[in-house]
């Protein structure tokens, strides 16, 4: 998955609140639900496109679905991370210059 | 708030007043001379609140036919006794209201899953 598609799936609230419950460690589609003001069906499709973004991975045990977050899916995220972490404290450095060099 | 451990966020004390310092961050070309924006990248201003904080979305071009990849860039000022001004730049790969401040969801979230 590239960048721009994660950083699309992420940016829906109620994704990132399901990634952070999962975090925590695997839970089924209903005990997810408790504490969201969301359907079964909605519940359900945030978690196919969070499964279909590699974000999420699904473990069937008799007839319940565990979830659980794929730590590998993240690559794509952190590669962008470290892009950043080294673009902006030069970037900081051309600030303090410019401002030495202002006008007041 | 996260203060620390969110590796995208910078913090540093500027020796100029919020003031001066707002004048860089919004003054195109301020900005332009220190950003030394890459060529793949657009920012256009989403959010000001002069002279304390100022957001930029970040839109990067892909490479070809990629997607841009949207982000956000917040610089927040505080002034210091001393008269310069307490500076923190914060770079999300999404869009948080400010408001909301719940910036350490994705902290955690992105630590637990390294």
């Amino acid at each position: 998955m590239s960048e721009p598609e994660i950083f699309k799936v992420l940016s829906d609230p109620t994704r990132r609140a399901i990634l952070e419950r999962l975090a925590a460690g695997e839970a089924t589609a209903t005990d997810l639900r408790d504490g969201f003001a969301i359907t079964q069906p909605a519940m359900s499709q945030h978690l196919a496109v969070l499964r279909g973004a590699g974000l999420v991975r699904e473990r069937r045990e008799g007839r319940y679905a565990h979830y659980s977050v794929n730590a590998d899916g993240f690559a794509p995220l952190h590669a962008w991370l470290a892009r950043y972490r080294a673009f902006w404290p030069g970037r900081i450095d051309n600030l303090k210059d410019l401002l030495r060099e202002m006008d007041q | 708030m996260s203060d620390t451990n969110d590796d995208l966020v910078f913090e540093t004390t500027l020796d100029a007043p919020p003031d001066k310092v707002w004048r860089a961050l919004t003054i195109p070309e301020y900005l332009e001379r220190w950003l030394d924006r890459p060529e793949s990248v657009e920012v256009d201003q989403v959010a000001a609140d002069e002279p304390h904080s100022v957001t930029y979305r970040w839109t990067e071009r892909g490479s070809g036919d990629a997607e841009a990849e949207e982000s956000f860039v917040t610089f927040e000022l505080t002034p210091r006794d001393d008269g310069g001004t307490w500076f923190r730049l914060t770079h999300r790969p999404v869009a948080i209201p400010a408001a909301a401040n719940n910036n350490e969801v994705e902290t955690v979230l992105l630590m637990r899953a390294a």
